[in-house]
């Protein structure tokens, strides 16, 4: 079939383009290990708190001795709350203090239906469903007050529900 | 003897079919690829800067 110099042409940007990007999908799973979130990991949602992370005592922002990461900030989500547990004067935690160029982990649960977990202007961004843990990880290099917002509509106070990071140079 | 010239008409004769001009076309196509690839090359960069 006589095909036109320059369709062949297109054709073959088109056919590149997709093999690019078979490519970077190909280097996310099978170098960096992108998995889907939670993989298999399911949790009883109406007793979460059995689950060690999720323990009232290890809410919030916890401190790693070790490994890559510097934290991990555990949070039970349920409408319309974030649960991030008590400081030690055991006031809510409505804030999260993070000093900058920390690897972080966010790892969450909910007890009811699904809600969004979203450090808005992060590359911290998961969907937490009830019977599934979800976690996600990032480098907060940029110091800030960055707002945590549900992104899944949730109920009637969906739009209440939010908290803080605070992302501060040491 | 006059020269009539006459040849055989042949109704298999080759039609020869200009190439269609696809400049513009092309030009297109490349509009469309820029926009794709800017987007994306952009978005990659906002995920790698915060
Ligand atoms: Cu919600």
């Amino acid at each position: 079939m006589h095909m036109h110099r320059l369709e062949k042409l297109w054709m073959f940007i088109g056919g590149g383009t997709l093999l690019f990007f078979l490519i970077v999908l190909g280097i996310g799973a099978f170098i960096q290990g992108a998995q889907p979130p939670s993989c298999l990991t399911v949790i009883d949602p109406q007793r979460v708190e059995a689950h060690d992370p999720f323990k009232e005592e290890n809410l919030g922002l916890q401190e790693v001795e070790g490994g890559d990461l510097d934290y991990v900030v555990n949070v039970v989500a349920s409408a319309f709350n974030y649960d991030f547990g008590k400081d030690e004067e055991g006031n809510v935690v409505r804030k999260i203090r993070i000093p900058a160029g920390s690897k972080v982990m966010f790892q969450g649960t909910t007890k009811d239906v699904v809600h969004g977990f979203q450090v808005a202007g992060t590359n911290a961004n998961m969907m937490l469903e009830p019977g599934y843990i979800n976690q996600v990880e990032v480098t907060l290099d940029n110091p800030g007050v960055y707002t945590i917002v549900c992104n899944e509509y949730c109920g009637t106070g969906h739009q209440f529900m939010t908290a803080q990071v605070e992302v501060y140079e040491e | 003897m006059p020269n009539t010239h006459l040849e055989k008409t042949d109704s298999k004769t080759k039609i020869v079919q200009e190439e269609p001009n696809l400049k513009g076309t092309f030009i297109a196509v490349m509009f469309v690829f820029a926009f794709l690839v800017g987007t994306w090359f952009s978005v990659w960069g906002i995920f790698l800067n915060r």
